[in-house]
């Protein structure tokens, strides 16, 4: 702690004397012979290691790469982290694209997907025997009409998200073959 | 202010002192030149100074050592870039301080203190001599009683403090040239001397009878 006594004069001279007594502390006899033969070896070791213009040029070029390595981080991860925000629509004034396929923007993170597998429930939405005699194609003809949602859950930062996906066929199967399509039917009714 | 001090601050701005600084400047002129070999006059002028001064920065001879010696060669091969805005030594004396600070910052949590020897000399008989007479203790005794407690008092002080109380006491520069070598106002150097003082005031209190 400093001490809050007052200096004096005499005071500041004795201090001053006594702080010169670190003048007497000497290197031993020998110390600077010692110390010269070690500079010499040391300078000419300098000499030799003096390094070309190449290597200068190169060193130069490596601390201006690991300057410019911290910013394109920096930028890489805001980068990402506005991609990432604006996909899981944290931006409400922003609109998506619609019609880019939800399911195919997998955000990998720590080696897992993001977006679960897709789980489908199919709507039959098969239209009256009339509206079918309407369609004179020969496909259409007695085939069965179902919708697909695709339904999707995809992490975002603050929870999930659930995407649903319609998408109309019209099955030329047997309706006891639906299982063909790839798809997993948990359920079926008009009430999706 | 006590004559000896007196004197050492008259030195600092004496023709003596303008005169060294030229003297300095012709050899650093001879280096550039390529004569190499007149570097070691300016070793061998200033190594003791320079020694000193991070020594009592440090307070480790054997790093002392070593980095007086590294002092030298980063002079050594920069001396191309002097241009003579200051003095030589000056500029040596920022290297050797840029070094050791370099030092102290690295090995902030694993210091280790070593000290020299206080060797005793004619100059400061008549001091040690009142100091012993006033104890019961001798002279030798004494010395190394004060030695410690001074080496003890020095480390509390912050490096900054440090630094100035031993260019200022030790080496005896001025404040103008202290304050070109730690890059500060003078009047930031007699703030932190006036500190550093009033401190070792405190912790030396029992010697300053």
């Amino acid at each position: 702690m400093l001490s809050q006594k007052p200096k004096t004069p005499a005071g500041d001279a004795r201090l001053s004397e006594l702080i010169r007594l670190k003048k007497l502390e000497h290197p031993e006899t020998g110390f600077w012979d010692q110390f010269d033969r070690e500079l010499r070896n040391r300078q000419l070791t300098a000499l030799v290691q003096t390094r070309s213009w190449r290597e200068r040029v190169g060193a130069t070029v490596l601390i201006f790469l690991r300057k410019s390595a911290v910013f394109t981080a920096t930028a890489s991860v805001l980068a990402l982290g506005l991609f990432t925000a604006h996909k899981a629509g944290l931006f409400p004034g922003i609109i998506t694209d619609s019609k880019e396929p939800l399911i195919e923007t997998p955000v990998a993170h720590g080696g897992e997907p993001l977006v679960e597998t897709p789980i489908f429930v199919v709507e039959n939405t098969a239209v009256s025997p009339s509206e079918v005699v309407a369609d004179a194609s020969p496909d259409y003809l007695g085939a069965p009409s179902y919708e697909v949602h695709r339904i999707t859950k995809q992490s975002v930062p603050i929870g999930y998200r659930i995407m649903a996906e319609p998408k109309q066929f019209r099955a030329r199967q047997p309706t006891t073959e639906q299982q063909s399509l790839g798809a997993k039917i948990i359920r079926t009714n008009n009430h999706f | 202010m006590s004559f000896t001090k007196a004197i050492s601050k008259s030195l600092v701005s004496s023709p003596e002192r303008h005169k060294e600084a030229d003297e300095d400047l012709a050899i650093v002129r001879k280096v550039q030149n390529g004569d190499v070999d007149a570097f070691d006059a300016l070793i061998l002028k200033y190594r003791e100074r320079v020694y000193s001064v991070i020594y009592n920065l440090t307070s480790n001879r054997e790093e002392a050592s070593d980095l007086t010696q590294e002092t030298f060669i980063k002079a050594f091969q920069s001396i191309n870039r002097f241009k003579g805005k200051s003095s030589f030594f000056t500029w040596l004396y920022r290297i050797a301080l840029n070094t050791s600070l370099t030092y102290l910052r690295k090995n902030k949590l694993r210091r280790f203190f070593s000290f020299e020897k206080m060797v005793d000399e004619d100059h400061t008989e008549g001091f040690i001599e009142n100091m012993a007479a006033d104890s019961d203790s001798d002279k030798a005794a004494l010395l190394s009683e004060l030695q410690e407690k001074l080496n003890d008092a020095f480390q509390k002080l912050s490096v900054k403090h440090r630094t100035v109380i031993t260019l200022f006491e030790i080496d005896g520069l001025s404040h103008k040239e202290i304050a070109e070598i730690v890059g500060a106002s003078i009047g930031t150097v007699r703030s932190r001397l006036h500190y550093a003082k009033q401190f070792l005031q405190g912790e030396l209190k029992d010697y300053l009878h």
